[in-house]
């Protein structure tokens, strides 16, 4: 071993330059203060290897970021704990940069002869905030989407540079591919390159002007090796124990029972969807207190908020060397630093209560639009993991056809000024994201339309005239209201022991027959198929349905709604279609629009994709995990 | 000599300490410098988890994959390239319908009964595609230079074993014969033939 040694030293000078790095003077002996520049260059160099490695299988692209994150994160091996670690660990560095900027200006590090390294590490700095800026793109989900855009739209805002400056960022005039693998080039190429150039400077720089000793009497003096590199090495494994920490108790309300990776680690929201905004858009935790201040300087033109206040206070930060040549001036520092931190500190919770209080409004849309990212992101993961996978389109597209979530979008957006849909009473196995409730509702309740407990329903002379059915419409004294309070209620009470029951035996089977037209399964009917032949028989021979209403061979459309088929996928198709066709309720339509009258016609309210998400929606189709 | 030694265990103590220190200074040093890395192992080795993941689910071998009609490869046992299309799943993306591989498909009667030989097109020295040679009648690689007989059989050539053939199943599909081939890929530049997953 020493004589391979000796023929490596003899040409590379190896044993010179590791004593020079290991024996560095440090007057009045090793301290704990001196471990934060070592856990910085501890931080960068995790980075770096973790960012290499997430490399491996990261692709920056508008239809592959979310997804190869998406498959980092889930499938594969380890990968939310990679992900995690590189994402708590930028957050990490964030902290101890600002807890060694103060150590350096409490200190007066930052005076004659160091006053260049102190201007290396501000440099640095912000290096590392252009990292994680830069880095919060691009996993391509809506929270760093959103919150980019709109630090890409501040470079906009400078004088005469800004638009075509933003243009060169974004690669475009939108966002798109060149915007990742613009900023995937600045995150892993460009900004790395500069940090470990700037940083060699700054650590050879110290190493010219050695440690900025308060008390050279501390302690005997010693070397760096070993006692303060235990130090530093103890210090760094206090930051990976951090680090850990973060990423596995990152979401506390995490039942272990229920853990997927979806949950560990760094949070993964809903792919970027340019079409819709994203309410809960905010930057990360330490750009708070500068989208805080936006807000009171809102009585400025943007500029200034956006860049010429923090600008400012960059420039400060930049002079301090000059202003701490005297004593005062030092102390002016140290309290210019301290009020910094401690407003930029006070913006971050005023911030951060505005959003979380849960009083007013606006902090009330933001939970809300919070809790809807999260379920979107849920739900997103839980599509791009089922067996049908993620298309070539991307993940997005998989969300914009999924009835579970876009269903209550376009119910909203197309059907809840008349239509509620939502249970009567509490139904506590309803996901509360599936109820619509509308103030003042003027149609039926579409909750589970179509259904045997919807067709009960509307048989019962009690309910047919209240809300969830005709009550709020023009039909409240109509034929049909008319014929279940009369032909059913009326009959009911005069019928007497076994023929009421008998009766109300074939109210029910009628029932089953028109819910069986949906083609879905009868859940809890015993013996279906016989109910179903005997229920239709009951329509045609007992109740003559088809006095108005045409049911399969029997009667003739025209009058009323076609029982056939009845809350199929085609028969909803064609309803939502043109409610007013003979089929339906013809001249005697009321109030509903036809939103798709005339077929692959793209002035159609509703495109055929999205009536079909909606049709789905309506009768309750759409992926579920097996495990669910 | 009492003085010496007593000199010398104070000595001693520091020099313990000294080498506890270092000791420690190298352990821990040691455990943040592999951190990165182990938290990163997983997904470097990924694909070795993932090869045996679908290793277990296919334990039955590969799956037949429709070729074309029966009737669309004449009976005069001349080699024909066809296209294999099935899904794929790369990673996230799963896409329908897409050419994964070639193969010749060559068909010769013996008493009227159909009798079809499929060869996959990679070559199995280093996978380039096979060209046939019509002038020569023998499978050439364009590559290397490795030669193959009409029948897959090694003519000459750095390939150390003949094409890959495919197990071949004709199925009644409403009246019509159809070819159906269980599509696979096999190690390049060894002796025998062993599939890749």
């Amino acid at each position: 071993m020493n004589r391979f040694l000796d023929w490596l030293d003899h040409r590379t000078g190896i044993r010179e330059f590791t004593h020079a790095a290991l024996y560095e003077h440090i007057p009045g002996g090793p301290r704990w203060r001196y471990v934060w520049g070592s856990t910085l260059s501890f931080c960068f160099f995790v980075q770096v290897v973790t960012g290499l490695i997430l490399w491996t299988a990261y692709s920056p692209s508008a239809q592959t970021a979310w997804e190869s994150v998406f498959y980092i994160q889930n499938q594969m091996m380890a990968g939310w704990l990679l992900r995690g670690v590189h994402h708590f660990t930028a957050q990490m560095m964030v902290v101890l940069m600002a807890i060694h900027f103060v150590q350096v200006v409490v200190d007066g590090a930052y005076r004659a002869p160091r006053e260049i390294n102190f201007w290396l590490g501000l440099i640095l700095l912000q290096i590392v905030l252009g990292l994680a800026l830069t880095g919060y793109l691009l996993p391509w989900d809506q929270k760093g989407y959103w919150a980019t855009k709109v630090a890409t739209n501040m470079i906009a805002l400078l004088p005469v540079v800004g638009e075509p400056l933003q243009r060169l960022v974004v690669g475009g005039s939108d966002y798109g591919h060149h915007t990742l693998t613009r900023f995937f080039a600045l995150h892993a190429g460009v900004l790395p390159i500069l940090l470990a150039t700037f940083l060699t400077l700054h650590v050879l720089l110290f190493r010219r002007h050695g440690l900025t000793v308060r008390d050279p009497k501390h302690a005997p003096d010693t070397y760096f090796w070993p006692e303060q590199v235990l130090r530093d090495a103890v210090a760094c494994l206090g930051v990976t124990i951090v680090v850990l920490v973060l990423v596995l108790w990152h979401y506390p309300h995490t039942r272990p029972d229920l853990l997927t990776a979806q949950q560990l680690g760094a949070e993964l929201g809903a792919p970027a969807n340019p079409a819709e905004s994203y309410a809960a858009a905010r930057p990360e935790t330490y750009f708070l207190f500068l989208f805080q201040s936006l807000k009171y300087l809102e009585v400025f033109p943007p500029i200034v908020g956006a860049i010429i206040v923090p600008g400012m206070i960059m420039f400060s930060l930049f002079l301090m060397p000059f202003i701490g040549r005297w004593q005062l001036g030092h102390r002016f520092n140290i309290v210019w630093t301290f009020a910094l931190l401690v407003g930029a500190g006070v913006l971050t919770l005023l911030a951060w209560r505005e959003d979380h209080n849960g009083v007013t409004p606006e902090s009330q849309h933001y939970l809300a639009a919070v809790a809807s990212a999260e379920s979107e992101a849920e739900r997103a993961v839980t599509l791009a993991a089922s067996p049908q996978g993620i298309p070539p389109t991307g993940a997005l597209s998989l969300l914009r056809s999924d009835p579970k979530t876009q269903g209550p979008k376009l119910f909203r957006q197309h059907c809840a000024a008349c239509h509620s849909h939502a249970p009567d009473s509490k139904d506590e196995s309803a996901d509360l994201l599936q109820i619509i409730t509308v103030e003042k509702p003027s149609a039926s309740n579409l909750w589970k339309f179509g259904t045997l407990d919807w067709m009960r329903g509307i048989l019962e002379p009690a309910k047919i005239a209240g809300p969830h059915y005709f009550g709020n419409t023009k039909f409240k004294d109509g034929d049909m209201v008319k014929f279940v309070k009369e032909k059913i209620g009326d009959h009911l009470a005069e019928l007497k022991g076994d023929e009421q029951v008998q009766f109300k035996q074939s109210i029910e089977d009628a029932a089953i027959a028109v819910a069986a037209e949906s083609g879905r399964k009868l859940d809890g009917v015993t013996d279906a198929d016989k109910r179903i032949e005997v229920g239709r028989k009951a329509i045609v021979d007992v109740f003559a349905c088809i006095d108005c209403h045409k049911f399969r061979k029997e009667g003739d459309v025209g009058m009323a709604p076609d029982l056939t088929g009845y809350a199929s996928r085609e028969w909803l198709t064609a309803f939502l279609s043109n409610p007013a066709d003979e089929r339906f309720y013809r001249d005697t339509n009321d109030r509903m629009p036809a939103f798709a009258p005339h077929p692959n016609d793209p002035a159609n309210r509703l495109s055929p994709e999205d009536l079909a998400t909606l049709v789905s929606w309506l009768r309750g189709e759409w992926y579920e995990p097996a495990s669910k | 000599m009492n003085e010496r030694g007593a000199a010398a265990t104070v000595d001693a103590t520091p020099e313990r300490r000294s080498f506890f220190v270092r000791f420690a200074a190298v352990v821990c040093g040691g455990l943040v410098a592999l951190f990165p890395f182990a938290a990163g192992l997983g997904v470097l080795v990924d694909p070795w988890q993932r090869s045996r993941r679908t290793k277990s689910a296919d334990a039955d071998g590969a799956k037949l994959v429709p070729i074309c009609p029966l009737a669309a490869l004449p009976a005069d046992g001349a080699p024909r390239a066809f296209p294999v299309v099935s899904d794929v799943s790369d990673a996230w993306t799963h896409i329908a319908n897409q050419r994964v591989g070639m193969i010749y498909m060559s068909r010769t009667d013996v008493d009227g009964k159909p009798t079809v030989l499929a060869l996959n097109a990679e070559c199995p020295h280093l996978g380039c595609f096979v060209d046939f040679n019509a002038a020569d009648q023998h499978f050439e690689c364009p590559c290397h230079k490795s030669a193959f007989a009409k029948d897959g059989e090694k003519l000459y050539g750095p390939s150390r074993r003949g094409l890959d053939s495919l197990p071949v199943k004709l199925e009644d599909n409403g009246g019509q014969q159809e070819i159906l081939v269980a599509f696979q890929k096999f190690q390049k530049g060894i002796a025998e033939r062993k599939p890749v997953e």
